[in-house]
Formats: structure tokens, sequence, C-alpha cells
């Protein structure tokens, strides 16, 4: 696993309006016909729901490269780089169920077997790519409907777990870095927006819940009444309006107050080059005004693609496994283990 | 302008839903981002989709209840009961949807502002669905599996060649039934 760290598609940076649009996903929850749902599913019919899954899937080509891992055998550390590369959810790497994922090379595609649901497809890119993985993942699903016999209800469509995900079973969301709009705390502008297109808005949260790392996540908030067609155009109708906010408000930073702007990036570029420890909640805000400077163009020679990968590799998953060997360790000494890996990869000393 | 409830000072700009465990009630507090922040409301900034839910099924059943003895209602094919789904807010089996239909109805008008799905239907029409024993035929092709290992290890060539030819024979009748 540890050589394709940092690898994934996603974080290239690449793709339209990469500057404030980190990635875009979507997911398709599914569950098989003649299987109980979670709740009710006993043990060795989880084992046999994952092995009919496994085996079906295994039928078709996904991608140029795909593998199963079995989640079971898996220890922490390497169950929370599955979650911080975003191939499987936080709940399906603490359940302790026979489950796994399928998933390819490039870390674009992941199919989580028995999770909340008995399948969970998901497509994920780089920017604002939401035509693409929304085809993709349809494309994928048709491919899957060759093979497994997905529950479906004449009226309420695609049958879920919860209630909540039923007719489509589809979430398309948008992660966005607004430190513009987040800075000048004009952010309830977007909830506003998106709240009146019936969408929903998450923020992020570093360890310790003190650091905002200005990031949010934009998606439909239901899945019945409208075609998958109808809430793809809901979110990627609101996402330009976001998109013209931030660039204005940058704009508007950079003419009012360029100096104070400066002192706030580059006095968090000094930190990140020269702190002995720095918990991931520190190394997120700084991450995330170096990010800002770099697309005012306040900071030359760093790229995005180089800051998002270090937004991945201060995750203690990944820590944990580049610079550990994959064993874990103390916080303590993972905030010291993460400054010198933030020296030595933004030119520190 | 809203003010935070928490601090009074600054303008909320979050809207977070909880259920409160004393009154079993959804409340919603306008906080500022600071506030929110500070009480770890993480990944809380829109109320979640299980947020929703459950504020929707206590509304929902509230009501039902009154009317009738929605209590005693359990589905017959996974033994879910509505007391069950009242605290998971998940279902057992796919039946569950019809069994408790006139609880459904409500509660997906209230979460998603829709009672019905629109979109294509699955490639292959369901209608044709021979009632799939899928499952038990897994459960044995596992199982069976399990013995192979076992058989060859032990090097009883005779058992294995016998498990071989049964799980040939599961496999078959499991592409039987989802292949159509
Ligand atoms: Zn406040
Ligand atoms: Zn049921």
């Amino acid at each position: 696993m540890v050589e394709s760290i940092g690898k994934d598609a996603w974080l290239r940076g690449e793709g339209q309006d990469a500057d404030i649009v980190i990635s875009t996903r979507v997911r398709l929850a599914r569950n098989v016909e003649g299987f109980a749902l979670k709740a009710k599913l006993a043990g060795d019919e989880e084992v046999a729901l994952v092995q009919h899954l496994k085996q079906r899937i295994g039928k078709v080509k996904l991608a140029e490269k795909q593998q199963f891992v079995d989640l079971k055998p898996l220890d922490d550390v390497e169950r929370l780089l599955l979650v911080e590369r975003h191939l499987i959810s936080l709940d399906h790497a603490n359940a302790d169920s026979e489950r796994g994922v399928i998933h390819d090379d490039q870390g674009s595609i992941a199919l989580m077997l028995n999770e909340e649901d008995h399948l969970r497809l998901q497509v994920l890119g780089s920017g604002m790519c939401a035509e693409e993985v929304f085809d993709r993942a349809f494309a994928i699903e048709d491919d899957l409907q060759g093979v497994v016999e997905f529950a479906y209800h004449s009226r309420y469509g695609y049958l879920t777990s919860c209630p909540t995900n039923v007719g489509t079973g589809m979430r398309l969301s948008v992660m966005m870095h607004l430190p513009g709009l987040a800075f000048t705390k004009q952010i309830d502008k977007v909830f506003n927006a998106v709240a009146r297109m019936n969408l929903a808005v998450r923020g992020f949260y570093g360890e310790g819940t003190k650091a905002l790392s200005d990031l949010y996540q934009i998606s439909n908030q239901v899945t019945l009444g409208k075609t998958p067609e109808e809430l793809l155009n809901d979110v990627r109708s609101v996402i330009p309006v976001i998109l013209r906010w931030e660039r204005e408000v940058r704009n508007q930073v950079l003419k009012a107050d360029r100096v104070g702007l400066e002192d706030k990036v580059w006095r968090a570029l000094g930190a990140l080059r020269s702190a002995r420890t720095m918990s991931s909640s520190e190394a997120f805000e700084q991450l995330s005004h170096v990010r800002l400077g770099v697309h005012c163009e306040l900071i030359p020679d760093l790229t995005i693609a180089t800051l998002n990968e270090l937004f991945l590799l201060c995750q203690p998953g990944h820590l944990q496994t580049v610079v550990c060997g994959g064993k874990a360790i103390e916080p303590r000494k993972r905030d010291i283990v993460r400054a010198e890996l933030l020296r030595s990869r933004l030119g520190g000393r | 302008m809203n003010k935070c409830q928490k601090c009074q000072k600054a303008r909320a700009t979050v809207l977070v839903t909880d259920i409160d465990l004393a009154s079993h009630k959804p409340q919603q507090l306008h906080l500022c981002e600071d506030c929110a922040r500070e009480t770890g409301m993480a990944a809380a900034l829109s109320p979640s989709a299980a947020d929703m839910l459950k504020a929707s099924i206590l509304s929902v059943t509230e009501k039902e209840s009154k009317a009738r003895s929605a209590q005693r209602i359990m589905c017959e094919h996974c033994g879910l009961t509505y007391q069950e789904f009242r605290v998971k807010g998940r279902f057992g089996c796919t039946a569950c949807y019809d069994t408790f239909a006139e609880l459904v109805d409500p509660l997906l008008e209230k979460v998603h502002g829709a009672r019905e799905h629109k979109g294509d239907p699955p490639r292959k029409p369901t209608h044709r669905r021979k009632t799939t024993n899928v499952a038990e035929f897994e459960k044995e092709l596992v199982e069976l599996r399990r013995k192979l290992t076992r058989a060859v290890k032990a090097e009883d060539y005779e058992d294995a060649a016998r498990l071989r030819d049964r799980i040939t024979e599961v496999e078959r009748r499991i592409g039987e039934a989802t292949d159509g």
C-alpha cells in the first residue's frame, strides 16, 4: 500500500477550478436483492454477502487495475490510511463485521462492501468534475447490474438501509477550499445560497475541533423525488456562484490589504518551515493559508499538488505509514514527526 | 440579525440540529462559527441527514402513534419492530418499506419533500425476479469452501473432489438465480 501514498488522482490539483475545488465525489448506495439489510444481516450472511459481491464484481472490469482489500485482518493504521485516501468511510473502518473494499490503483473508484448498505459505489476526481464522476459512476453501476440484482421498489426506487438515501441512492459532493469567504466572515452567504437549493454544507474540523481548515463540502441533501440528472444539476448550478464570491473576496482583500494577506500567508509558511512540533489541526490551518497564498500568487515555487499531498500526509494514518513504517505512535511523538516532515518538504531547516 | 444562542454576541451562521436527550425532542441551535467549533459540533454546519432523519422520525411517529397502535407493527420478513426502527432509523430488509408504508410515506415527505422515486428503473425488469435464495446458496458456498480447504489439508482427495462438484453446482445455481 505504501507505494500508492500521495499518488491518488484526486490529489493532483488538476481539473477545472482546482484552485478552489479540491475534489468532486459521487456515491451510489445499493443493496442486493435476496439478502437482509445491514441491521438484520447475521454474521454468516455477511460473509456470504461479501463473498457474493466480491465474486460477482470480480467479473466486471472497473479500471485498468483493481483489487479487493479485506478490511478485517488490517490493523488500525492501515484502515486509517484507506479512510484518509477516501476509499472507505470511517464507519466502515471502525466496524468489526465482515467487510471489504474493491478499488482501482488511481484511488478514483472505490466499492465498499457491506457498509451501511451492501454496496457503496464511489467515484472521486480532482477539481470540479461533477459530470465526469457522475457518468463514470453510472456506467459502472450499469455494468454491475449485469451481474448483481439490486433491490428496487417500483415506487421508492433503490432501497437503502436508511430512508435518507432511498430513491436514487446518490450523493454528489464537492469539496471546496474557501479561505477568503471564511477569513472575511462571509461564509453565511454560502449557507444561505446552498439552503435555498436544498443542498447541504459541511465543515471539516481538525483533531481537537479547534482549527478549521476552511474546507467545505457541498452536497445534495435529498435523494428522492428528483432524477440523478436533476440532482447533478442542482449541485452544479450553485458551485459557480460560490466560486465567483470566493474569487471576488480574494481580489478585494488583495486590493484593500495586500500586506496584511502577505503577512498571514508568509507567517504560515514560516511556521511550517520552522516549527518543532505541529498538531494536525495547526498544520491544516497553516497549510490552508499557504494554499491561499499560492493561489493569490504571493508565494512562488510551491504547487497545489504539493500542498494537497501535505494535507494528506499530515493526517495520522498517512503520517504513521510514511514516516513510521506503519507503526502506531503516540500523538506527542506524531506532532514532532509531522513538524519534521513539513520542514523537509517545504525547504525549512 | 440572528444572534448566536451561546455567546449572544456574534451573528449566528450555523444551524445545529440535535436531539435533546431529556425531552427526546429535536432542538435547533443557531450558533456563530466560533461557538459551533468550540462545542465540537464537527461536521454539523448543516443539519446532517442523520439528524434530520431522527427529528423526522420523532415528529412523524408521534402523530402516528396517537392515531392508532402503530407500535404493534412488526416486519414478518426480518422481525424488525416499529420501536427498533424508531431507535435506529434503519430498516432490516427490503420488505420493511412495504410493511411500514404508512410510516414511510410521511417520513419521506419530511426528509425529501417527495414520496416517489423519479428516474430510470434498473436495466433488468424486477418482476421476473425468482425469489432468490442467493443468500442461502452463498452461505452454503462459504461453508463448502471452508470444508474443501480442510479436506485438502487432510489430503482427503475423495472428499475434496465431492466438495468441488458441489461448489460448481451451487455456483451454477447462483448464476441462474441472478442472471435470469
Ligand atoms: Zn457564539
Ligand atoms: Zn423487514
